[in-house]
C-alpha cells in the first residue's frame, strides 16, 4: 500500500482546523502511524499557540487621544446609531478565540507538547517520539495509583503532581497532572482507553532556561478542557472508584 | 451584544495597532496607518456587509492604505528608516519579566520575516482570520496563503528553535 503523501500545508491546515473532515481523517490517520508527521503538525500547532498566547494575549496600549480621534471622526460622519452591527466583535480579550481556534486541532487529540516532556514520558521507546502514547512507567504508574493532590518524586530531579481527575465528553477517565524535571514544568492531561494512558494535551509552564514558556499555557490548557467538553472534577470518593477500576 | 459601528471599531484599535505595528514597524507610522484606516472605514461604512467580519474588513482598508502610502513615499526604499523595539505597543505593566523576555523574542523573530509572511501569520495566527478571509483580504489565493502561511511558520519555528 502507498503511503498518503502530506504537505506542509495541508499538515498546517490540519493543525489550524481548516480541513475538509475527509481530509483531516486522513491526516489524523497517518500522524497516528508516523511520529515524523505527528512532529511536523506539532510545529505548526506551537508556532500559532506562541503567537497567540503572546501577541493575542499581551495587552497592547492605544493611546488616548488616538481613540478619542476615532470617536470624532464618527461623530463627524453623523451620528453611530444608524448602523449598528449585530454581533459582539472579535476584539481584544482573545480569550475566546484563543480557545475556538484552538477547540479543532486540539479536539483532534493530538497533543499541544512543549518542550523534552514527551522524549521524558517516552522514555524508553524504541521508536522515539509517540504523540498519543506514554510510555514512561513512573508516569503511568503514578497515573493509576496517585489522588489528587498527592506528589511523588521520580529520580533526583523529577516530580509528579496528580491534580485532578474527571470524565471528558466521552465518558474517558482523564487525569490533570504536573511533571517536573530538570526545573523544567509542564501541566498535561492524559486520558484511559481500554487498555492505558494516552497523553492528550501538554505545554509548558516553566523552562529551566526561563525561555519560550507560553504565556497563555493556562489559557491552552482551558481551551483543551472546553474543546474536549470536560466534566467537573471527580470527588475524592468517585476518584477513588475510578482508579480502583484500572487495576 | 448590540453596538454601534464607532464602538466596534474602538474595540478593536488594539488589534489594529499590533497589526500596524508589525507591518511598518514604527509606532508613528502604525498609529498614522491606524488613523487613515478609521478614516476610510467611517467614510465607506456603506460597503461593510453586515454579519461579516469586521476584522477582515479593516484590515483590508489598512492594507491598502500601506501599500498607497509605500508606493508614494519613494524616498523610502524598501524598508523604513526608525524600527522601534518590537514590543513597543505592549504595555508591559501586567506582565511579568519572564512573558516581557519571551514577548520580545517572538516579535524579534517576527520583524525578521518579509513583508508579505508577516502580514499573513498575523492575519491568521493573532487576528484568527480563517484562510478564506486572509485570501480575500490580500486578494490572493487560498493556495498561496496557504504556502506562504506554511513558510512564515517554518521559518519562525527555526528562528525560535521550535522544531
Amino acid at each position: 500500500m502507498h503511503e498518503e503523501k502530506f504537505t506542509d500545508e495541508v499538515l498546517m491546515a490540519y493543525a489550524d482546523g481548516e480541513l475538509d473532515a475527509k481530509t483531516r481523517r486522513q491526516v489524523e490517520d497517518a500522524i497516528g502511524k508516523d511520529s515524523a508527521l505527528a512532529s511536523r503538525v506539532e510545529t505548526f500547532m506551537k508556532t500559532r499557540a506562541l503567537l497567540a498566547g503572546t501577541f493575542g494575549t499581551a495587552k497592547v496600549s492605544v493611546p488616548d487621544n488616538l481613540e478619542a480621534r476615532v470617536r470624532q471622526m464618527a461623530g463627524a460622519q453623523g451620528g453611530d446609531d444608524d448602523t449598528v452591527v449585530p454581533f459582539a466583535p472579535r476584539s481584544t480579550p482573545p480569550k475566546t478565540g484563543f480557545a475556538q481556534s484552538f477547540a479543532l486541532p486540539i479536539a483532534a487529540s493530538l497533543a499541544l507538547v512543549a518542550g523534552g516532556l514527551l522524549g521524558y514520558m517516552a522514555a524508553g521507546q524504541p521508536s522515539g517520539m509517540d504523540v498519543a502514547g506514554l510510555a514512561n512507567h513512573q508516569i503511568v504508574e503514578a497515573l493509576n495509583a496517585s489522588v489528587s493532590g498527592e506528589t511523588r518524586e521520580f529520580g533526583a530531579d523529577g516530580r509528579f503532581e496528580a491534580i485532578a481527575t474527571y470524565r471528558d465528553g466521552t465518558n474517558a477517565l482523564c487525569r490533570e497532572f504536573e511533571v517536573r524535571t530538570g526545573g523544567a514544568s509542564h501541566v498535561a492531561v492524559a486520558c484511559r482507553n481500554e487498555e492505558n494512558w494516552q497523553l492528550r494535551f501538554a505545554t509548558a509552564q516553566t523552562d529551566a532556561g526561563g525561555d519560550f514558556v507560553p504565556a497563555s499555557s493556562l489559557e491552552a490548557l482551558d481551551a483543551f478542557l472546553a474543546a474536549t467538553k470536560a466534566g467537573e472534577p471527580l470527588t475524592a470518593e468517585e476518584e477513588r472508584n475510578a482508579l480502583s477500576s484500572l487495576r | 451584544m448590540k453596538s454601534s459601528f464607532a464602538d466596534d471599531i474602538v474595540d478593536l484599535l488594539p488589534n489594529l495597532r499590533r497589526y500596524a505595528f508589525v507591518l511598518c514597524r514604527s509606532l508613528d507610522l502604525a498609529d498614522d496607518l491606524v488613523q487613515q484606516t478609521c478614516e476610510k472605514a467611517f467614510a465607506s461604512r456603506g460597503s461593510y456587509a453586515q454579519g461579516t467580519n469586521l476584522s477582515a474588513w479593516l484590515l483590508r482598508i489598512m492594507r491598502n492604505a500601506w501599500i498607497d502610502r509605500v508606493r508614494r513615499d519613494k524616498t523610502r526604499g524598501e524598508s523604513v528608516d526608525i524600527v522601534d523595539r518590537p514590543d513597543a505597543i505592549f504595555t508591559d505593566g501586567a506582565h511579568d519579566t519572564e512573558n516581557h523576555l519571551l514577548l520580545g523574542n517572538v516579535a524579534n523573530a517576527l520583524q525578521e520575516l518579509p513583508e508579505d509572511q508577516r502580514e499573513i501569520i498575523m492575519m491568521i495566527c493573532v487576528e484568527e482570520l480563517s484562510y478564506k478571509e486572509a485570501a480575500s483580504t490580500l486578494g490572493i489565493p487560498i493556495g498561496t496563503v496557504m504556502s506562504r502561511l506554511a513558510r512564515a511558520r517554518t521559518s519562525l519555528a527555526g528562528k525560535l528553535d521550535l522544531n
